[in-house]
């Protein structure tokens, strides 16, 4: 209610300069329309699954495979149509090697996870992936909100993003972009270009140096050569960092400001300053701006303007760092080989060097689509095959991908399937007190409408921020701040102290109260009352195995729960379905995947 | 736990430090070898201090208007303080004087108990009025985000924290008592300072969001037995039908699970538990006492976690405090919000000289308290910019931390008071010797007797504060 009235109140000082629905304020809105930048008719989700070619001698994997002529007739002969696929196989079946059997519950719930942030339940699994091909299956993915949502947090997580450090309204604005590239609105290099002059970028970093070094680290995974860095830094030398008074939050806020470094006292651009404003390197690129009536001294005696005033055609100007490395080769095997990572967890683009050559001629065919390369790693072999069992070599591309997984995906997995009460955080508003206590009602309001969830009103009527999940994800590496590094991820006793303790009060085994209704830990005819017999052990084991680790329970399985549920002498459903949810939610079946 | 206990568990008592993150996929950083006997320098003092108590004062702190105030108004436009105690040579501001949990019945009876202002015991604190992040760099580091990583890991994009490096540093450390466990560093709130990689990355500090009820179940007290023994099934059933290459994590994870029933003990003791209005003293002072010291914010109650911690053998905990980045609206919102500081400043001296430390003497005796900022502030030659504010740029009152220090081995060493060099009242240019930041940070590594030989080899510890 008192959230309405908030609401209410801002909405009548509310002006076209600043919405708390999407703040965004920025480059992003002058690029991707409707139109998408590819068809969509994503190859490569239905191959066939090749067989090893029989050889005499399997590979040694101290070294790696070499195809001879034979092996690459074979891997021709297959026809492979998924990027990866083809790029693999003469690593992988031209040389003898077998993957490991696809099992559809185990890819499937690798799917979910690293498509939309969170574990399926059997259901979903059995909706989402029986009876369907695993492209159909990754496109129906790739078409959720959720899909966007976490490549949102990705991308805040690799730009650091921190309202400290960068106004509030410049990361509305990127967060749109993100969402934009993972629509295939916006094509890859279109979307660098953007944040190659974007504020998150340039505002996050101080100097010409500090950006291209950002921008090469972004976009091209490794540091600017000697020669690069001085080229490339006269591009960067106009930005220039300052603050803007935001008239609705009541705040000032930190922003990119342009400056005038080759414009001399005279007001002159001399041949001598259009050099340090001048990149050669990759061909002639000038970049002055000279000072105009929207320019103004600061307190600083600098003269600057705000770059919330530029002009389309000045932001298009700006991009240049970003569209020049996008005529590098590395540009498109950078982002091929991001993806890989997010993907499989491993760097198969270095291993097997066919596999990045592959995507980068399938994401060139797509224009550019993001969705294409995350669609084409989603249903290749490599990806979707098991991790569980042996294989004859160590070759990390003969058996599935095996990674921990991030907080905000454990936690907001155990959310939606137990029903547990927990706020969330919001990645934009890395500080949301902040906000809270400009003493104005937009700040108030940007709050509300943001994901984090205001609890209460204290005695003097201010609202506070309920911190209950970042609380639970922060000490384990997500919800990061980002003012110093960002996420991580670490195994420790007492991260797994922290995993436990909110397992049991989820749980609530020793039933102390404020756990998840016992309804979600239940299958749906049986009640907390019931009595237990083995039978029904069975079937709740049975139940929340399939309900948080979405797959079916083995013979082996039900037979020991059968024996626990004799154990449990005298047990009615709930007093076997709560420490059971605790042994399958802290199970490390849920924290890696 | 007893000693049987610990023959059964066959526990390491010193493996905490070790097993703080046994496993990270964490990428190592490159760095350049140097032999440590050249870069093993040490204080006389070294290994005198058992805790370290490091707040900082988020947001970037205006240094010149609270510890460095004896400057002109453009520096500091709060004037400097009155008076302050007999023997001080830094110079407080008018702010420090603010000390209004003083007044009233509480306050007197924090007065009986000797509390006093800040001013009225800056004899006991010393200030080092120029510490640098790079002193010899041409200008201030005032950006949030590279002077931020500065302060927290000594370096621009360094991947490791000061308060990884501590419990990096004293990892050999022995148990504080027979019985005890060996407890890491705590970064209570602000994870920046518990960054690591590489081979740091196990050392990193636990995160604490919100005391310890994270951290203090106990599975086998919680759970039947078949309950533990489907718990137990489940896991060694995932770990052995994995890949065996991809097994490490997960033995990480069983591993680091087994070891937390050890440690669960100690974090259900109810002494941690310090939101609990007890009257009962502990090592002294009880929470009640603590809380009318510190006051009741959410820096008070991580000192007084922190305190807690201490007596279990905690060596440093690290805390954020305040919210200074006041680029509008701190002409009339900094005076209100130091108060805080202060209480925290004078209730911390109080305290730690109040309670008696399970070694022996008083925490005070034992402890070293610092507080710092990623960076000062200016209003570029202004008393306030246009909003009333101050903003961060390259200049000196960007540049300088004037960093309050206290504790005991400096006020044996006959150092409350001192002011470590100086600055010019009217440019702010420094007078005196000029630190640097991550020396300092050795100082305190070397005064707890940790490690610091991988630290920082071009910065060495020095002796000054306890010469």
């Amino acid at each position: 209610m008192f959230g309405l009235v908030i609401l209410l109140a801002a909405s009548a000082c509310e002006d076209d300069r600043f919405s708390f629905d999407d703040p965004a304020r920025g480059p992003a809105d002058l690029v991707g329309g409707q139109t998408k930048v590819s068809n969509g008719d994503f190859f490569g989700g239905n191959d066939e699954l090749p067989v090893a070619r029989p050889v005499s001698d399997i590979p040694d994997d101290t070294a790696p495979p070499n195809c001879g002529t034979s092996c690459e007739a074979y891997c021709d002969a297959l026809q492979l149509t998924n990027p990866v696929n083809r790029g693999v196989c003469k690593s992988l079946w031209g040389v003898g090697l077998e993957h490991q059997p696809i099992v559809r519950a185990e890819a499937c719930r690798r799917m979910f996870v690293d498509a939309i942030g969170r574990f399926p339940t059997r259901d979903e699994v059995v909706a989402t992936c029986d009876g369907k091909t695993w492209g159909e299956v990754a496109i129906s993915l790739i078409n959720r909100d959720d899909f966007v949502r976490l490549n949102k947090r990705h991308w805040s997580d690799r730009l650091l993003y921190d309202t400290q450090a960068v106004s509030v309204e410049r990361i509305y604005d990127m967060d749109n972009l993100v969402a934009k590239l993972y629509r295939g609105t916006i094509a890859y290099d279109e979307f660098a270009a953007v944040v190659s002059a974007h504020p998150v970028l340039t505002r996050r970093h101080d100097t010409p140096e500090d950006r291209t070094d950002a921008l090469f680290a972004t976009f091209m995974g490794r540091p600017p050569l000697g020669t690069e860095l001085a080229d490339m830094s006269r591009l960067y030398g106009t930005w220039f960092n300052g603050y803007y008074d935001h008239p609705d939050l009541g705040m000032r806020l930190p922003d990119a400001h342009i400056q005038y470094p080759c414009v001399g006292e005279d007001g002159e651009v001399s041949d001598e300053l259009r050099a340090s404003c001048t990149s050669v390197l990759w061909g002639y690129h000038e970049l002055i701006f000279t000072p105009d009536i929207r320019s103004r001294v600061d307190e600083n005696g600098n003269l600057t303007m705000w770059s919330g005033i530029l002009k389309a055609e000045e932001w298009e100007k700006l991009q240049a760092p970003g569209q020049l490395l996008a005529t590098q080769p590395l540009f498109w095997e950078k982002a091929v080989d991001d993806v890989l990572q997010q993907y499989l967890g491993y760097d198969l683009g270095h291993q097997v060097p066919a596999v990045r050559d592959e995507l980068v001629r399938y994401f060139l065919e797509f224009n550019g689509d993001m969705r294409a390369l995350h669609f084409a790693v989603m249903t290749s072999i490599p990806y979707l095959q098991s991790t569980l069992g042996n294989t004859p070599t160590d070759y990390r591309w003969t058996f599935g991908p095996h990674r921990q997984v991030d907080p905000e995906t454990w936690v907001d997995s155990i959310r939606e399937m137990t029903g547990y009460e927990i706020s969330t955080c919001d990645h934009r508003l890395t500080r949301p007190d902040e906000f809270l206590e400009a003493g104005s009602l937009a700040g108030v309001a940007l709050v509300e409408r943001s994901n984090w969830q205001i609890r209460d009103v204290d005695d003097e009527g201010n609202v506070r921020v309920d911190y209950s999940y970042r609380n639970t994800v922060r000490p384990l590496g997500g919800c990061p701040d980002n003012t110093n590094g960002g996420r991580f991820k670490i195994i420790s006793i007492l991260t797994t102290a922290q995993q436990l303790n909110f397992v049991n009060q989820v749980c609530d085994p020793s039933f102390d109260g404020n756990g998840a209704s016992i309804r979600s830990l239940l299958p749906r005819d049986v009640s907390g009352a019931d009595n237990l017999t083995p039978d029904l052990a069975e079937e709740i084991y049975n139940y929340q195995v399939g309900q948080f680790l979405g797959r079916l329970t083995t013979e082996e399985e039900r037979a020991e729960v059968r024996e626990y549920g004799e154990q449990c002498s005298g047990c009615t459903a709930a007093a076997f379905a709560r420490p059971t949810c605790f042994a399958v939610l802290s199970t490390a079946e849920m924290l890696f995947y | 736990m007893n000693d049987d206990s610990k023959k059964k568990s066959g526990f390491n008592r010193r493996s905490f430090l070790k097993g703080v993150g046994l496993a990270t996929a964490s990428a190592a950083v490159p760095h350049v070898w140097i032999p440590s006997e050249a870069h093993a320098q040490q204080t006389e003092a070294r290994g005198s201090v058992k805790h370290f108590i490091y707040i900082r004062l988020s947001g970037g702190f205006r240094f010149t208007a609270a510890f460095n105030g004896e400057v002109a108004s453009r520096f500091n436009p709060f004037g400097k303080a009155s008076s302050k105690a007999e023997g001080a040579e830094w110079g407080p501001s008018s702010l420090l004087e603010r000390a209004p949990f003083l007044e009233g019945d509480n306050g007197a009876a924090l007065r009986e108990m000797g509390m006093g202002s800040v001013t009225e015991i800056a004899d006991q604190i010393a200030v080092i009025p120029c510490v640098d992040h790079e002193p010899t760099s041409g200008s201030a580091d005032g950006n949030h985000n590279s002077g931020l990583q500065r302060f927290v890991s000594g370096y621009a994009g360094n991947g490791t924290g000061i308060f990884t490096m501590i419990n990096y540093a004293l990892r050999d450390r022995e148990p504080a008592t027979e019985d005890g466990v060996v407890l890491p560093a705590f970064v209570l709130g602000g994870s920046g300072m518990a960054n690591g990689t590489g081979k740091f990355a196990g050392y990193r500090p636990p995160v604490l969001q919100d005391g310890f009820s994270g951290f203090g179940f106990d599975a086998a007290g919680s759970l039947p037995e078949w309950a533990r023994n489907m718990s137990d099934g489940m896991d060694t059933r995932y770990f052995n039908k994995t890949h065996r290459i991809a097994r490490p994590p997960i033995d990480a994870y069983l591993q680091s699970r087994e070891a937390t029933k050890r440690y669960a003990e100690i974090f259900n003791d109810p002494v941690l538990d310090v939101r609990q209005q007890s009257d009962e003293p502990f090592d002294g002072l009880s929470n009640n006492q603590l809380r009318m010291m510190l006051g009741d914010s959410g820096t008070a109650r991580n000192l007084m976690l922190g305190l807690r911690l201490f007596h279990f053998g905690c060596p440093a905990i690290y805390m954020n405090q305040g919210g200074y980045d006041m680029h509008s609206g701190e002409e009339e919102g900094l005076p209100g919000r130091i108060e805080q500081l202060n209480q925290i400043i004078s209730g911390l001296n109080l305290a730690l000289k109040s309670m008696t430390h399970p070694a022996g003497g008083t925490y005070w005796d034992h402890t070293l308290v610092m507080f710092g900022s990623e960076f000062g502030r200016t209003a570029r030659g202004g008393r306030f910019n246009s909003a009333r504010g101050s903003d961060h740029g390259g200049d000196n009152a960007t540049r300088w931390m004037s960093m309050p220090v206290m504790g005991g081995i400096i006020e044996q060493a006959g150092n409350g008071g001192r002011s470590f060099g100086g600055t010019s009242a009217e440019d702010l240019n420094a007078l005196g010797k000029v630190y640097s930041y991550r020396g300092l940070m050795k100082t305190v590594m070397d005064y707890m007797g940790g490690d610091h030989s991988e630290f920082f080899p071009a910065d060495e510890p020095f002796g000054d504060l306890t010469r």
